[in-house]
C-alpha cells in the first residue's frame, strides 16, 4: 500500500531534515560554513494522492556577489595592514624627540657653537667629539634597524610565497576531488565549503579572483597569474633583483615580475620596494650633506696644536691608477685646486709658512697622480697606502703643513727691486673668492721721505683697491691699512717705483673638495649613515678638531663656519637644511602612516558591513534552527502516529477477514 | 536591512565596536597622561614636522643666549678695564703738569718720574688682563700675555693681529677680545703706543737723557698732546665695546622674547586641550559602557531558555 510508504517517506525526511539542523547547530560556529537547506518535494507518480515527500537536494545558502565582495575587501584591508603595520615600526625607528636624529643634530651643532666661543676649552672639545659620535652611532643603528627590517620582509616575503603555493595546491585538490563527486552526481557540500575556505585564506596573502568553471571547479587568478586552473596549480616565487627590487614571479616564467594588487604580498612588496627603501636613501642623503659640510670646514682649519705633520685619509679609492672620477669615491671631487700651507716649525726661520697650489683634476689624474703632485711641494711626501688604497701626506722634519690657505708669511713674485727693500704682508684675508693680489710702487724715491710715494694694491682684474702713502709722513716698516684684511708694509730705503710683489689670497683652499672627498683631516670617516664614523684620533685628541682659520688658539672662526652650516639650506634643491630635512622625512611617514590609518577605518567599517550581510544568508542562526528543530520533531511524531494509524486500519481491516476456520 | 542575525555576526557586531571603543580610548589615556596632543607623528604630521623645527630653534636659541652671556661677561670686564687705564692715563697727565708747574726740583721731578714708572707697571698689568684665563687684549692670541717687557725694559705687543669673536646667532658675531695694538696705539701714522708715552714720560721726568731744564719743562709739555691721543684712543675702544654691550643686551631680549612666542607656538600644537580630551574619555567611556552592556544582554536571551 502507498499510504505505508508516504509514511516512511515522511519519517526518512523528517529524520534527514533532524539531522540536517544537528549539521547547521553543529556548525554555526565554523568559519567559512554555509549553512545548508533541502528542497523538498512531493513525489509525483500519476496516482492523485501523490507518494510522499522527497528531498530534491541539500544547498549551501550563499551569495555570488557578496562572496567576491567579501574576498575583495579581505585583500585589499590586508595589503593595507601589513603597510601600516611596517611604516608604524619604521616610524617608530625615525621618531623625533630626545635622543631622536633631530635633537642629535640640534645639539652637536649647539655643542660647536657653544665651542666658538671659546675654543681652547678642552672639556668643550670632547664634549663636541663625543656628540659628534652618539649623532653618528644613532645613524647607524637606525640605519640598521631599517636594513633588519629589510632582511626580515625578505624572509616573510619567501614565506608568504610558500603559503601561497600550498593554498593553491590545496584549492586544485579539491578541484579534483570535488569533479569526481560532483560528475558522479553527487554535490559535495562540505569539500565546496573547505575550498571556501581555502581561497579565504589565499585572499589575506594576495589578491584572488575566482572564475567558476565546469563541474564545480575554480581557476583561481592572482596578480593576473592562473594560480590554480583545474586541478593544476601554479608556483610563485619571491625574488629580490640585482637592483634591491622584490618581485612576485611565476615559477615557470621567472623573468617578468607579476603585478600584484591586494593582499599581504602587495602590501610588502610596497613597504619594501618603495618606503623603506625611500627612508633609508633620504637617511643617506642627510648623511651625505652633513658630512660634506662639516669635514671640508674641519680640514680646512687648523687644530688648536697647530699646523700637522701627517695625515691619513680616511676614504679609499677602488684603485691608485684609476681616475679619482671614476675610482668609486663617495664624494668624488671635482676639478680645483687645493692650497697647502708648509710652515717651517724649527731652526732660525721657524714660523716662515709659504703656499703652495696643487691644481687636481679628476677626470685625468689618479690617486697615484696627486700623491705625486703633493710630494712635488717642497718638505712634503704623500703616497698611497696599498691596503686600504687612502692618501697619507706627511711633513718632512722641522715642517708642518695645513690647508687653511693663510697667506704666506713673505710675499710672492718680488720683482724689480734692485734695492732690496724690506716688503711684508700680514693679516687674515676676509674676501669670498680666491685671488692674487699685486702690489705695486708708484712714484720713485726714499721711503718715509719723498713727498709722493705710494704704494698701490689692485686685484687679479687689476681693479685698483687701494692706495697707500709710503713716502713722507710714512713711517718705514709701519703696517699699511688693511685690503679685504691683508696688511703690508715697506722696508726703509730707496725706490726705483718699479718695486712689485704679489700675495695670494685664498677664501677657499680646496675648491675641489679633495680633502673631503679623500678624509684628509676630516672629522667624519664613512658617507652613508650606515658606515658614519669619527675619525679615531679625534675622540681621544679632541685638540685637533680645527677651530682656527688664523692659527691662533683663540680663534673660533673655523668653529663658527660649522655651527652655522646647522641653517645652510643645501638639501631639497636649495630650500631645506638638514634638521629640516629629516623633519620632512618624518612628517612624510606621518602623512603615510595617517593615510593608512584613515583606508583602514574605512576598510573595516565595510568589511564589517559585508560580513553582516554574508552571515545574514549564509549564517546559523541558531534560534532558527532550534524552531526549525522542533518543527521537524512535530513532523516525525506526526508521521508516525500516522503509521501507527495507518496500522490500525490494516490491523481493523485484517480482523474483518476470518482467520481460517477448520470447517 | 537584514533580516537573519546569525549567532556569528552579533558577536562580530559585538566585538568590533568594542575594539573600536576600545582603541579610542586607549588613545585618549595617552594624550591625558603626557600633556601631548601628538604622541607620534602620524597624529598630525604637519604639527609634528613644525614642532621638531620649533624644538631645534628653541634649542638654538639657548645657545645664543649663553654665548651672549660669554661675551657679555667679557665686555664688561674689557670696559672696566679700559676705564681703568684711563685713569692711569688721567693721573700721568696729573704728573706731567705737575711737573711742568715752576718750583719743581730735580728731587721731586724724580719722584713724579718714579710714580709715571708706577704707573707704567700698572698699565702693563692692566693691558694683560685676563677673563676665565684668556688675555681680552690679545686678540687671537689669548692664552699668552699679549704685551712683555724685554730687557731694555721696552715694552713689545706679541699677540694677535685678528680680533676673537663669539657667534651669538645665526651668521652674527660680537668681537670680544680686541687686539691690544688697537687698544693701545692710536690709528694715526706715526704716533706712539700708550706704553712708549709713558716711558718717555717717566724718561724726561728722570731727565735720563740730561736735558737742560727748560728743554725737559719743553720736552714734559710736548707728552700732553701725546698722552691726549692714546688717552682718546681708550675712550674710543671702550666706546666701542659699550656699543656691543648695549647691541647684546638688546639681542638678548630680542632673542628671549621670540623664543618665548617659539614655545607658545611650538605647545599649541603640541599640547592637548585638557578640558576635551577629558570630555572625550567619559563620552568614550559611555559608549563601551553601552556597548557592553547590550552585547550581555542580546546573549542572555535564547529560545533555549523557553524550550521546556
Amino acid at each position: 500500500m502507498s499510504a505505508l510508504s508516504i509514511g516512511v517517506s515522511a519519517l526518512q525526511v523528517s529524520q534527514q531534515l533532524i539531522d540536517l539542523t544537528g549539521q547547521n547547530i553543529a556548525n554555526a560556529n565554523t568559519p567559512g560554513y554555509h549553512r545548508q537547506v533541502a528542497s523538498l518535494a512531493g513525489i509525483e507518480t500519476g496516482n492523485n494522492t501523490g507518494s510522499g515527500v522527497t528531498i530534491l537536494s541539500i544547498d549551501r545558502q550563499r551569495n555570488d556577489l557578496l562572496d567576491t565582495a567579501v574576498l575583495n575587501n579581505t585583500y585589499e584591508a590586508q595589503n593595507v595592514s601589513t603597510q601600516l603595520n611596517a611604516l608604524q615600526q619604521v616610524e617608530a625607528y625615525i621618531a623625533p624627540g630626545a635622543g631622536g636624529i633631530d635633537s642629535l643634530l640640534s645639539n652637536f651643532f649647539n655643542q660647536v657653537q657653544t665651542l666658538a666661543a671659546s675654543p681652547a676649552d678642552q672639556a668643550q672639545r670632547s664634549v663636541v667629539v663625543n656628540t659628534a659620535s652618539n649623532l653618528a652611532d644613532t645613524l647607524n643603528s637606525t640605519s640598521n634597524q631599517l636594513l633588519t627590517m629589510n632582511e626580515n620582509l625578505n624572509q616573510t616575503g619567501a614565506d608568504l610565497v610558500d603559503n601561497i603555493n600550498n593554498d593553491a595546491q590545496q584549492i586544485a585538490s579539491l578541484n579534483s576531488q570535488i569533479e569526481t563527486a560532483t560528475a558522479s552526481g553527487q554535490k559535495p557540500n562540505d569539500l565546496l565549503d573547505q575550498r571556501d575556505q581555502v581561497i579565504s585564506n589565499l585572499s589575506q596573502l594576495i589578491d584572488v579572483r575566482v572564475i567558476p568553471t565546469n563541474l564545480n571547479q575554480v581557476t583561481v587568478m592572482s596578480a593576473g597569474a592562473p594560480i590554480v586552473a583545474g586541478t593544476q596549480s601554479l608556483n610563485l616565487q619571491y625574488q629580490v633583483g640585482a637592483n634591491d627590487q622584490a618581485v612576485l614571479v611565476r615559477a615557470d616564467k621567472s623573468s617578468e615580475g607579476l603585478v600584484v594588487t591586494g593582499g599581504q604580498a602587495a602590501g610588502l612588496l610596497q613597504v619594501r620596494n618603495g618606503d623603506l627603501s625611500q627612508v633609508s636613501s633620504q637617511l643617506d642623503t642627510l648623511t651625505a650633506a652633513l658630512v660634506q659640510g662639516v669635514d671640508e670646514a674641519q680640514a680646512t682649519g687648523i687644530a688648536l696644536t697647530g699646523p700637522l705633520t701627517s695625515a691619513s685619509g680616511s676614504r679609499g679609492v677602488s684603485g691608485p691608477t684609476v681616475p679619482l672620477s671614476q675610482a668609486g669615491l663617495a664624494f668624488p671631487p671635482t676639478a680645483g685646486t687645493l692650497a697647502i700651507s708648509v710652515t717651517q716649525t724649527t731652526g732660525a726661520n721657524a714660523g716662515t709658512r709659504t703656499l703652495y697650489q696643487v691644481p687636481i683634476d679628476p677626470t685625468t689624474m689618479s690617486l697615484n697622480d696627486v700623491a705625486t703632485a703633493i710630494s712635488a711641494v717642497p718638505n712634503l711626501t704623500a703616497s698611497v697606502n696599498p691596503a686600504s688604497n687612502t692618501l697619507q701626506v706627511t711633513a718632512a722634519n722641522g715642517y708642518a703643513f695645513d690647508f687653511a690657505g693663510q697667506i704666506p708669511s713673505a710675499p710672492t713674485n718680488v720683482q724689480g727691486n734692485p734695492g732690496n727693500i724690506a716688503f711684508q704682508v700680514s693679516g687674515s684675508y676676509t674676501g669670498t673668492t680666491n685671488d692674487t693680489y699685486t702690489f705695486k710702487v708708484s712714484g720713485s724715491g726714499t721711503v718715509g721721505v719723498t713727498a709722493g710715494l705710494t704704494l698701490q694694491a689692485f686685484d687679479g682684474n687689476n681693479d685698483l683697491l687701494g692706495s697707500f702713502n709710503i713716502g713722507q709722513g710714512y713711517q718705514a716698516g709701519t703696517v699699511l691699512s688693511a685690503v679685504n684684511g691683508v696688511t703690508a708694509s715697506v722696508g726703509a730705503g730707496t725706490l726705483a717705483g718699479t718695486e712689485s710683489f704679489q700675495v695670494p689670497v685664498t677664501a677657499n683652499p680646496d675648491t675641489g673638495n679633495l680633502l673631503t672627498g679623500l678624509g684628509l683631516n676630516t672629522l667624519f670617516t664613512g658617507s652613508s649613515a650606515a658606515t658614519l664614523g669619527i675619525r679615531s684620533d679625534l675622540l681621544a685628541h679632541p685638540e685637533l678638531l680645527s677651530g682656527s682659520r688664523n692659527g691662533d688658539t683663540g680663534d673660533g672662526s673655523n668653529f663658527t663656519k660649522i655651527a652655522n652650516l646647522q641653517n645652510a639650506q643645501t638639501l631639497a634643491n636649495g630650500t631645506q637644511s638638514v634638521g629640516q630635512y629629516f623633519a620632512a622625512t618624518v612628517g612624510d611617514v606621518g602623512v603615510r602612516v595617517q593615510d593608512l590609518t584613515n583606508q583602514q577605518t574605512a576598510q573595516q567599517t565595510l568589511g564589517q558591513q559585508l560580513s553582516s550581510q554574508q552571515q545574514s544568508v549564509s549564517g546559523v542562526d541558531t534560534n532558527e534552527e532550534l524552531t526549525n528543530l522542533l518543527q521537524y520533531q512535530r513532523s516525525f511524531q506526526m508521521a508516525s502516529e500516522y503509521i501507527n494509524v495507518v496500522n490500525q486500519t490494516l490491523t481493523t481491516l485484517m480482523g474483518i477477514i476470518p482467520v481460517s476456520s477448520t470447517g | 536591512m537584514n533580516l537573519r542575525i546569525s549567532l556569528q555576526s552579533m558577536v562580530n557586531t559585538s566585538v568590533y565596536y568594542e575594539q573600536q571603543q576600545t582603541t579610542a580610548l586607549t588613545h585618549l589615556q595617552a594624550e591625558a597622561s603626557s600633556g601631548n596632543r601628538i604622541l607620534t607623528p602620524d597624529d598630525d604630521p604637519l604639527g609634528s614636522v613644525a614642532v621638531i623645527n620649533y624644538n631645534s630653534q628653541d634649542a638654538n636659541f639657548n645657545t645664543d643666549l649663553a654665548n651672549i652671556n660669554t661675551a657679555t661677561d667679557t665686555l664688561n670686564v674689557g670696559v672696566s678695564t679700559l676705564q681703568n687705564v684711563n685713569n692711569i692715563l688721567t693721573q700721568a697727565k696729573q704728573l706731567a703738569i705737575e711737573g711742568t708747574n715752576s718750583g719743581n726740583d730735580a728731587n721731586s721731578l724724580s719722584s713724579l718720574g718714579d710714580q709715571v714708572n708706577a704707573l707704567l707697571q700698572q698699565l702693563v698689568t692692566a693691558a694683560n688682563t685676563q677673563n676665565n684665563g684668556q688675555y681680552i687684549f690679545g686678540g687671537t692670541k689669548s692664552s699668552t700675555p699679549p704685551f712683555v717687557t724685554d730687557a731694555s725694559g721696552n715694552v713689545n705687543y706679541v699677540g694677535g693681529t685678528d680680533r676673537a669673536s663669539v657667534p651669538v646667532g645665526s651668521s652674527q658675531a660680537v668681537d670680544t677680545f680686541y687686539t691690544g695694538s688697537e687698544v693701545f696705539q692710536p690709528p694715526s701714522a706715526g704716533s706712539q703706543n700708550a706704553f712708549q708715552v709713558l716711558a718717555g714720560l717717566r724718561d724726561d721726568l728722570l731727565n735720563t737723557q740730561n736735558l737742560s731744564s727748560p728743554d725737559q719743562m719743553q720736552a714734559l709739555s710736548n707728552s700732553l698732546g701725546p698722552l691726549s691721543t692714546v688717552s682718546d684712543n681708550v675712550l674710543r675702544v671702550a666706546g666701542q665695546q659699550s656699543a656691543s654691550l648695549q647691541n647684546l643686551s638688546g639681542l638678548q631680549s630680542q632673542l628671549q622674547s621670540v623664543q618665548l612666542q617659539t614655545k607658545q607656538l611650538s605647545g599649541n600644537i603640541q599640547s592637548a586641550d585638557m578640558a576635551s580630551v577629558v570630555t572625550e574619555l567619559q563620552a568614550q567611556q559611555n559608549l563601551l559602557q553601552a556597548t557592553l552592556d547590550t552585547t550581555a544582554k542580546m546573549f542572555s536571551q535564547s529560545l533555549l531558555d523557553f524550550i521546556k
